[in-house]
């Protein structure tokens, strides 16, 4: 099953809100935390994510709609 | 062969070498283990100077794999550049003791030339057969160009919407030149999910733990430039954030290595304000680094959510450096600035750099006393686009002796 490592940066106006739940529960995603830091302000969080090409795409495309910031792990790919 | 292997910065869970760049368990950034101790009996300065006139004057210093020789460097002759005294410079900007390490001078005319020298002889020692990046100028170009050299294939993802001149700085090396149509977040996107499926070495993802060592050659040269001591204060430009990381790790190393005295050393660096995600944390007082959308006429420097932020905030904080950022009309005028102090014709990047030293030396962050280095990554023929509007001919006359003297009779 594919998988995707992804870094989330959340603004203030979504860090209550069940990112990681709607994942799951919208496009059947199996997530896996490694590493998080979020408090009242902002945050953050490393996961590792699985599923269908589709459902991944969709899973991202939902992330960015609703203002969360997606990059690989690593940081950005795409250098000067 | 001084590799030990891999480490997590975050957890600090060991890895074997391999092509991998985040830890399995945490997804920190890999970081090379090197043996200090077996180096230090290896290295002197005596041996360095007898090395060749390029960055492979370091190569004990460098992640070369058991086994490697100097026949396997993949070496155009990267590094070694010029650190320049600029005296007018230095006045302009209230600096009396300023330095610019000129890296406009690289094989493919950017500093990119050190880091992928590095990563695709690592590659090649691992087995690949194939390089990757993704890019929007100075990473392409160098890739292509290392590829060829070494007889690799190589294939370059550029936005679909670059310009002609930087399109052809790498199509002429023959890499499989993919323009990608979409936003630079469908290019990353995309570039991200391929770095995983296919079995090449992206040279700023999975060879990246070796790719970004070959920045430290920037430190390393600076001190031997300046006869084995570390400057007072250096200062260099931040899109990912890494190659100040690695500069002051090179520093370090020296002193480590007993190479150098150890003497204090600030580092700062320079953003464009249109993309300023870890000068904005350090700043801001808050050291978060939040993710930004690029805007900005410094293209080799815009990288919005960048991998060493907080690396470089850490290294910054900890040497008692500064950050800051400047805007587009600010990079244009450092370009200028230095062009007619130094005749040194730097990219965007240069500008920034430069730009954000003067600045820093207005708001007194700066001690003007202070042997100081700037680091000028990259050349201003690849953004001549940034500063075309500015530069056109100072007189244009007709064909006529008289015309010239009435000409020029005006500029007394």
């Amino acid at each position: 099953m594919p998988t995707r490592r992804w870094h989330l940066t959340f603004p203030e106006d979504l860090v209550q809100e069940p990112i990681v739940y709607r994942l799951v529960r919208d496009y059947d995603l199996v997530i896996n935390l490694r590493r998080a830091d979020v408090d009242h302000e902002v945050g953050w969080i490393l996961l590792e994510v699985k599923g269908e090409n589709a459902q991944l795409d969709g899973g991202r495309r939902y992330l960015e709609d609703v203002g969360v910031t997606v990059s690989d792990a690593g940081g950005d790919v795409l250098l000067g | 062969m001084f590799v030990e292997g891999l480490r997590c910065r975050e957890c600090g869970r060991e890895a074997e070498i391999a092509a991998v760049h985040v830890c399995e368990f945490c997804f920190g950034p890999l970081e090379v283990v090197y043996d200090y101790e077996g180096m230090a009996k290896a290295v002197s300065r005596d041996r360095i100077s007898k090395g060749p006139r390029s960055l492979w004057r370091y190569a004990d210093m460098l992640p070369m794999l058991p086994g490697t020789t100097e026949a396997d460097h993949v070496d155009l002759g990267a590094g070694y550049t010029p650190l320049v005294r600029a005296p007018r410079l230095g006045a302009k900007l209230g600096l009396r003791d300023l330095w610019v390490k000129n890296d406009t001078l690289n094989p493919s005319f950017s500093f990119k030339d050190r880091v992928v020298s590095v990563a695709l002889t690592v590659a090649r020692s691992l087995g690949f057969d194939t390089a990757a990046c993704a890019s929007t100028g100075n990473l392409a170009n160098s890739v292509s160009a290392h590829a060829a050299a070494a007889g690799m294939d190589a294939y370059v993802f550029i936005p679909s919407d670059l310009e002609e001149t930087k399109i052809l700085a790498s199509a002429v090396y023959g890499p499989k030149l993919v323009a990608v149509k979409g936003t630079y977040d469908d290019v990353n996107r995309l570039c991200g999910e391929i770095a995983g499926e296919f079995g090449w070495a992206f040279v700023n993802v999975n060879v990246r733990p070796y790719y970004a060592e070959g920045s430290k050659t920037i430190g390393y040269e600076v001190a031997e430039q300046l006869g084995w001591q570390l400057p007072e204060h250096l200062i260099a430009p931040m899109a990912s954030g890494s190659m100040l990381v690695k500069i002051d790790k090179a520093f370090t190393e020296l002193v480590t290595l007993g190479l150098v005295e150890e003497t204090p050393w600030r580092i700062s660096g320079a953003q464009a304000t249109g993309c300023a995600p870890i000068s904005t944390a350090l700043n801001d007082g808050t050291g978060f680094v939040r993710p930004v959308k690029p805007d900005t006429v410094a293209k080799s420097l815009a990288i919005g959510n960048p991998a060493d932020g907080y690396y470089a905030i850490d290294a910054v904080r900890r040497t008692g450096g500064a950050m800051g950022d400047v805007s587009d009309d600010e990079i244009i005028g450092g370009i200028r600035t230095l062009a007619e102090t130094e005749g040194i014709f730097a990219e965007t990047a240069g500008g920034v750099t430069v730009a954000t030293l003067a600045k820093l030396v207005e708001q007194g962050r700066i001690d003007p006393s202070a042997r100081t280095v700037a680091v000028i990554s990259g050349i201003g023929l690849k953004t001549t686009d940034a500063v075309a509007p500015m530069l056109s001919p100072t007189h244009t006359i007709n064909a006529g002796l008289s015309d010239f003297q009435e000409a020029v009779k005006l500029d007394d």
